[in-house]
Order: C-alpha cells, then sequence, then structure tokens
C-alpha cells in the first residue's frame, strides 16, 4: 500500500453518527491519516551539532573565547583523525537510515609537508544491550559506509578567509534502499545505514544503538541522522 | 488484548474499504492498533543530542558542576521515563563511585533527577533514566521540559571527566495502555486508547468508534518532536589541559560560525498550513539586554525579549515558514526544509563574532555579554 505524506482532511465526524450510512471512502482516510503518522510524522530522527574548540589564536589570553567561527582556527594536519559515538533511539519500523554529515575539510596548503589531502569518513552501526550494569555494544549492526573524495567529499581549496563565514560542506548517504539487506564486512560506498531487526542475537529496532564515526582529514560540525520515507508498503 | 498494540499490523489498507470489497475485519482492528501505537511510541526517539569534540566538555571539580540545559519538548503526560546515554572519557583514573553527571528535568514546576556514574573508561557509555511526576492535565498545555547537566569528577585522584555526546529520549509506554483516558498536554482533547480486542467482533464500527479514532488523529497530529537541540557547555575546568589549545574550550555563546554549521532538517508534511495548533517554535535561553536585538532563523525575524540587561531566561518564539524562499533538501520524498541560522547582516553583527567577542564566559554576566545566546531548541509537529 502507498503511504500518504500528507495530513490528509478527515472526514467529517457526523459521517459516523449512528444512523448514518458509514462510507468506506470514511474508513479509508482513517487508515490513510494513521499510516501517516506511524510511517511519516513519528519516523525517528536525530540531528547532532558537534560542538568544536573556540580556541584562537589570533586573540590575546585567555584565548578561549567561547566564540564560534565559522572554521576551525586550530590547524588541521595532514593524517589528522578523530573520532563519534553517537546514540539513536530507532523506531520498532526503523530499517535504514540516511546521514547528512556537515564538514570541514582540511586545506590543500595548510600542511606544507603533504601533497594533498585526503578526507574520508567511516560510519557504522553498533547494537547495544543493557544486562543491568549499562549498555555495551554486543553486535554489529551495520559494517556501514565509507565517504571519500571518490564518492562524496569535497576538498577545501583555499584558506579560511577571515570574517566571512564558513567554508561548510555537505555529503549524504543518499536514500536509495537497496534491494537486498547489505551483507558487507567493511566499509562500503555510500548507501543508507541498515537496521536489520536483530544482530548477534539482540533486538536493533525499537531499540538505541550506537553510531560510530571515524574521520580522517576533516571535521565533523554536525550530523541529521533520519529513518528514510519508504513509499510503499506491504500492509 | 484491550488496548494493547503491536508494531507488525499498525497498517490498515485504505483500499480495504472501497465499494465492492467485504471489509475485512483486520482493517479495524488495525485502525486500534496503529492509534495505539502512535500515542505510546510516536516521537519516543531522541528528543536531545548533542556531541561534542575537542575536549570542550571537560570538568575537574569534585562538586557537581551545572555545565548545560537545553529545552525538550514532552511526548504526553503520560510518558514520564526519560531515557539518557552519554558517552565519555575518563582522563586520568577516576576510582570508586566518584565521577558522576547528574540530569535534572523540570516540568512545569516539578522536577526528576538522575546521577549516572562514570567508571573509568577511555570511551565508556552510561545511560539510565529519570522517572519525573507528570502535572495533572488542566487546561493549560504543559508541553515542554528543560533539562540541566551537572557533571562530577574524581578530584581527589585528579582525573577528570570528558563529556562527548549526549542523547535523551522518552521511554515508550508498554502494551497494553492503560484504560481510561490519555493525556497528551492538557484535558481539553484526551486521547481515547482503544480496545483491539472488541475491533475483531462484528460490529467494530460503532459512532464511538469513528468519533475517537477521528478525534485521536487530530491529537497525534499536534504531538511535538525535537528538530534541533544546542546547549553551549559553560563552568569548563581542567587542571590537565592547562593550553587552551589542548582543550577546555568550549562553545560559549551562540555565534556567526554557527551559521550553515549548526542546522537541522525540518519535517512539513503537506497540510500543516492548515493546522490552528502549536506547530513550529525556537525556544532561546539569553542573557538579556536592555536595547533591542534580533536574529534572523529559518527566515524568520526573531526580536529577542528586552529588559533590564544581565538577567538569564528563556523564551519561546513561534516562526512560520516562507515556503518559496526556503530550499528542501534533495532525495528524501518528504518535505524537508534546512533550518538555520541565516546568513545575514543582522545575524553577524548580533551573534558572537571576531568583532563582538564577550569578555567574559558565562556564567558570568557583564555587559559585555548582554543579549548572547546561551541554548536554542527547535521543536515542532
Amino acid at each position: 500500500m502507498l503511504i500518504q505524506t500528507s495530513y490528509n482532511l478527515l472526514p467529517n465526524k457526523r459521517a459516523c453518527n449512528n444512523g448514518a450510512v458509514l462510507m468506506g471512502s470514511s474508513v479509508s482516510s482513517m487508515c490513510a491519516a494513521l499510516s501517516q503518522l506511524t510511517h511519516v510524522k513519528f519516523l525517528g530522527m536525530a540531528n547532532y551539532p558537534i560542538m568544536r574548540s573556540t580556541f584562537n589564536a589570533y586573540k590575546s589570553s585567555p584565548y578561549q573565547i567561547g566564540v564560534a567561527y565559522p572554521s576551525s582556527l586550530i590547524t588541521m594536519t595532514k593524517g589528522y583523525t578523530e573520532s563519534h559515538k553517537l546514540f539513536y533511539a530507532s523506531t520498532p519500523i526503523s530499517t535504514y537510515l540516511c546521514a547528512i554529515v556537515v564538514y570541514e575539510a582540511g586545506t590543500n596548503d595548510s600542511d606544507p609537508t603533504a601533497s594533498e589531502f585526503s578526507p574520508r569518513i567511516d560510519i557504522e552501526v553498533k547494537a547495544l544491550n543493557d544486562s543491568g550494569s549499562g549498555y555495551t555494544e554486543v553486535a554489529t549492526a551495520d559494517y556501514g559506509i565509507r565517504m571519500d573524495s571518490s564518492n562524496s567529499l569535497l576538498l577545501e581549496s583555499a584558506l579560511y578567509d577571515a570574517g566571512r563565514h564558513s567554508h561548510t560542506y555537505y555529503a549524504d548517504t543518499g536514500i536509495t534502499v537497496p534491494r537486498v539487506p547489505p551483507t558487507n564486512t567493511s566499509p562500503v560506498a555510500p548507501r543508507p545505514l541498515y537496521l536489520p531487526a536483530t544482530a548477534g542475537g539482540y533486538n536493533v529496532r525499537g531499540e538505541v544503538v550506537a553510531i560510530n564515526i571515524d574521520a580522517e582529514d576533516c571535521k565533523i560540525k554536525n550530523i541529521t541522522l533520519l529513518d528514510i520515507y519508504i513509499p510503499e508498503v506491504a500492509p | 488484548m484491550s488496548n494493547s498494540y503491536n508494531p507488525s499490523t499498525i497498517l490498515a489498507d485504505p483500499s480495504s474499504v472501497v465499494a465492492g470489497r467485504d471489509v475485512e475485519y483486520e482493517t479495524i482492528q488495525r485502525i486500534a492498533n496503529a492509534n495505539n501505537y502512535s500515542f505510546a511510541v510516536g516521537a519516543c526517539h531522541n528528543v536531545l543530542s548533542q556531541s561534542y569534540s575537542d575536549i570542550t566538555f571537560i570538568q575537574d571539580s569534585g562538586s557537581l558542576t551545572e555545565m548545560s540545559q537545553w529545552r525538550i519538548p514532552l511526548t504526553s503526560l503520560q510518558h514520564s521515563a526519560l531515557e539518557i546515554v552519554v558517552n565519555y572519557k575518563i582522563h586520568g583514573v577516576a576510582v570508586g563511585l566518584t565521577s558522576n553527571i547528574r540530569f535534572t528535568l523540570d516540568v512545569d514546576g516539578g522536577s526528576a533527577t538522575v546521577t549516572i556514574n562514570l567508571p573509568n573508561s577511555s570511551n565508556g557509555i552510561a545511560n539510565d533514566e529519570l522517572t519525573i511526576s507528570m502535572p495533572s492535565p488542566s487546561a493549560t498545555q504543559v508541553y515542554y521540559g528543560t533539562l540541566t547537566a551537572e557533571v562530577q569528577a574524581d578530584a581527589a585522584n585528579n582525573s577528570e571527566v570528558e563529556i562527548r555526546s549526549i542523547m535523551a529520549r522518552w521511554k515508550p509506554l508498554s502494551s497494553p495502555l492503560s484504560t481510561g483516558f490519555l493525556y497528551q498536554y492538557d484535558d481539553v482533547t484526551p486521547y481515547t486508547p482503544k480496545g483491539t480486542t472488541r475491533t475483531g467482533h462484528n460490529q467494530a464500527l460503532t459512532s464511538r468508534f469513528g468519533h475517537q479514532v477521528i478525534d485521536n488523529i487530530e491529537l497525534l497530529r499536534t504531538r511535538l518532536k525535537t528538530y534541533l537541540t544546542w546547549s553551549s557547555v559553560y563552568n569548563v575546568s581542567s587542571s590537565i589541559f592547562t593550553n587552551p589549545l589542548d582543550g577546555a574550550a568550549p562553545e560559549a555563546y551562540l555565534s556567526v560560525g554557527h551559521i550553515d554549521n549548526l542546522l537541522s532538517q525540518v519535517l512539513i508534511s503537506e497540510g500543516w498550513d492548515n493546522m490552528t495548533n502549536r506547530k513550529l517554535e525556537l525556544h532561546i535561553r539569553y542573557i538579556t539586554a536592555a536595547t533591542d536585538k534580533s536574529i534572523d532563523f529559518l527566515n524568520n525575524s526573531i526580536d529577542l525579549v528586552t529588559g533590564a540587561g544581565g538577567a538569564v531566561r528563556w523564551d519561546e518564539y513561534t516562526l512560520e515558514l516562507d515556503y518559496g524562499a526556503l530550499s528542501e533538501i534533495g532525495d528524501t520524498n518528504l518535505n524537508y526544509y534546512t533550518a538555520k541560522l541565516n546568513n545575514t547582516n543582522n545575524n553577524i553583527s548580533n551573534l558572537g563574532n571576531f568583532g563582538n567577542v564577550p569578555s567574559v564566559l558565562y556564567p558570568t554576566i557583564n555587559s559585555s555579554n548582554h543579549g548572547f545566546i546561551i541554548s536554542a531548541s527547535l521543536m515542532g509537529v
């Protein structure tokens, strides 16, 4: 069945009064409105701003001024790496996630010893389980994806122009759902992240999962994770 | 079972009740199931999400020290358990149970706290939940809470706590839902759970059933979700990272650097304009200024409340959408609009920037940081 995306006009309640002939369209409208709630409005989502240092060497001591600048004023050298562990509360019907990444790439002239930066972002999904003493990562739900300059990431080509706003780039996994669930055991080219029903015998859907991110030659500033809307679903 | 739900049978096929086809009993049962599922589970995904890099969120104090505060929407007055998960790192070695993060949730005058212990780890996960007594439903809508984080380090052993990410979600209600009316934000429009046993029988489609399903759908359409939660980090302290180049230099104020970097995707389904309820709100915590100040967000010009300079307050601002001027991100099949600070001269001059740097860090307040924003949350239907 098709899942409608809009808040449709609901039937007049008098159509449900005693004595009224209840039309199929009234019930049909209720069905469609409920599918919009469960499969559109209440799709899962998480939006992570990632706080960066406000150290500013151009200001006098104490330097940590609390004001965020468009791009980092801490020099990024080739080989720079960072990791993030984020948590996503999936819904019982979550299946594929789109990730939208905001990042700042290294410049190709900030490190004279390197020929060129090569930004890379790996994203994987881990199942969590709380056996009474807190969450631990218990299984890999999706070995995930690798974004790099061959498929989705751009390289900063010029140094930050002080006083102007940022050279910010965006990359995403896309929303093309694979025909069959992915089975890769190492990161592959960008595709939606997969949430299986279970991983390693542990429930995944409807549970909190860990989103592990490793980045190189770039700094991540914001990540949005969205349950992907599937237009047609078997009832 | 009465008032139960099962996530695997929530889709009622609209085409199963068209002319010429038998009404399937399963269709009506699924309507009831989807009703209960939506109330119990809907919007129980992340209600708070924020992450920290560059060792910006660090504390060495042995006393619980307030460091951040957010506004979060409620799912309903029945959803009272808030699950919180943090990723953290202990610098040095924490001994015993002395490194903690404590969260306090305030809702309409009531509050609840949970203290989560942070044992020694270089990449730890810690979680717990707090349960708050929600206010009794009344005609006045109660739809948000204020969450505060305090951190305490094992100072006696010279260890420090670095927080790397925080998430929170309202725990879904378990099946079956309790009997009787349930309340979302007020008692004006209660939610009526649907008995799923009765809807498996003949004569399932009563007048009462139809009226209540329509009322329930209208109510659930007004349930709020979080789109963006950002709080500054204050009171940071570190004896290990004494050079701010290495750490302890967090974002203290909303700034020009957040333009194009601090953003979210707002889902605006068609029909949104016809809704007359609360639809999209930006909650801002800021230090008041005696002079007029405004910011531009999602193409809305927001006039911050003016008052005696130096007070810290939360305010709520209703946002409108200018569809024509807003771009949608592509390829999602849904109407997502990118919500962020606009790149305007007004923002560049009013937000923190290279030429507009307060001389003090909040919670210290003087005239230099009057009018600066220290938290922002975007919530909508």
